[in-house]
């Protein structure tokens, strides 16, 4: 019994410390932004180089759409997004609309890649949870 | 005899008038020659051209494979995108603090070709020029950028 709360105090005193030094820390101005979402979509349809351009600016300019990217062979799109604003939903139907062509998600590979690793990215986004400045 | 310390009083006034002014037309002569952070328009622009320089590099066939799990994920694109965004308002001369690892302890091990550093600027140029940034500042910008590339090449 004694041992459990020994232990019940160092885990709550530990969570005490993440939650103050994720209070406390120090926020650049790229973490004070509003937090994005990446989605990418599976386009088909005749698309042209000019139109291609057209769409990218179209979409970009939709409020809620930071950025939007074809890639060269047209049948590939990568939108960021704010998910407090719109969900890929809403951005399959924008594609559809503003393209007017056949637009369904795409799955995008999960492992490997750049040095951002998972383990520190989820522990970023664990203090993120614990800031309330957020 | 008063009078006269009076008028000593108004001259040495006057000079501390003049030399405050001249400090201050100093000052503004600095203002007028801005950072290129503030050329690019803050942090707002840099973080308009960094999303469309990772949706530019995510839809590139050349370089993707190297990007795409880590912008599919939510925590990883959150973090890339805040060093990026932080490295470039940072070397620009912005009010920013790198918080990343540093280029050669990030990319060593990677094995990194010429070819695909050169892919990924080019998708930083077409980011640039999507936003018509004017010349000058997307010159600026690689300049402060161009460097790192012994950092990442070839670890």
């Amino acid at each position: 019994m004694k041992i459990i709360k020994i232990l019940a105090l160092v885990l709550a005193a530990g969570l005490a410390g993440l939650i103050s030094y994720a209070n406390v820390r120090h926020l650049s101005l790229a973490e004070k932004l509003k937090r994005v979402n990446l989605a990418s979509f599976n386009l088909k349809g005749e698309i042209s180089t000019t139109e291609m351009l057209q769409l990218e600016k179209k979409m970009s300019a939709i409020p809620g759409i930071t950025a939007c990217s074809l890639n060269k062979e047209g049948n590939v799109a990568f939108i960021i997004f704010y998910p407090e604003q719109l969900n890929e939903d809403m951005l399959t139907n924008m594609l559809s609309s503003e393209g007017k062509l056949n637009v369904s998600p795409r799955e995008l590979s999960t492992s490997g890649g750049c040095p951002i690793h998972q383990l520190g990215s989820s522990f970023h986004e664990f203090l993120t949870v614990l800031d309330i400045r957020n | 005899m008063k009078t006269g310390q009076r008028r000593n009083h108004f001259v040495w006034l006057l000079i501390a008038a003049l030399a405050f002014n001249m400090g201050c037309n100093e000052d503004d002569e600095q203002t007028m020659d801005p950072t290129l952070y503030t050329r690019l328009g803050g942090i707002e622009a840099i973080s308009a051209v960094t999303d469309k320089f990772l949706t530019n590099v995510a839809s590139d066939g050349a370089i993707n494979a190297r990007f795409e799990a880590a912008v599919a994920n939510p925590s990883r694109l959150q973090v890339l995108r805040n060093n990026l965004i932080d490295q470039i308002c940072a070397g620009s001369g912005g009010p920013c603090q790198y918080k990343g690892k540093s280029m050669v302890e990030a990319h060593t091990g990677m094995n990194i070709t010429t070819a695909e550093f050169t892919a990924l600027v080019g998708d930083l140029v077409a980011a640039l020029d999507f936003y018509d940034v004017p010349e000058k500042e997307k010159n600026d910008l690689l300049a402060v950028l161009g460097p790192m590339q012994s950092d990442i090449v070839g670890k």
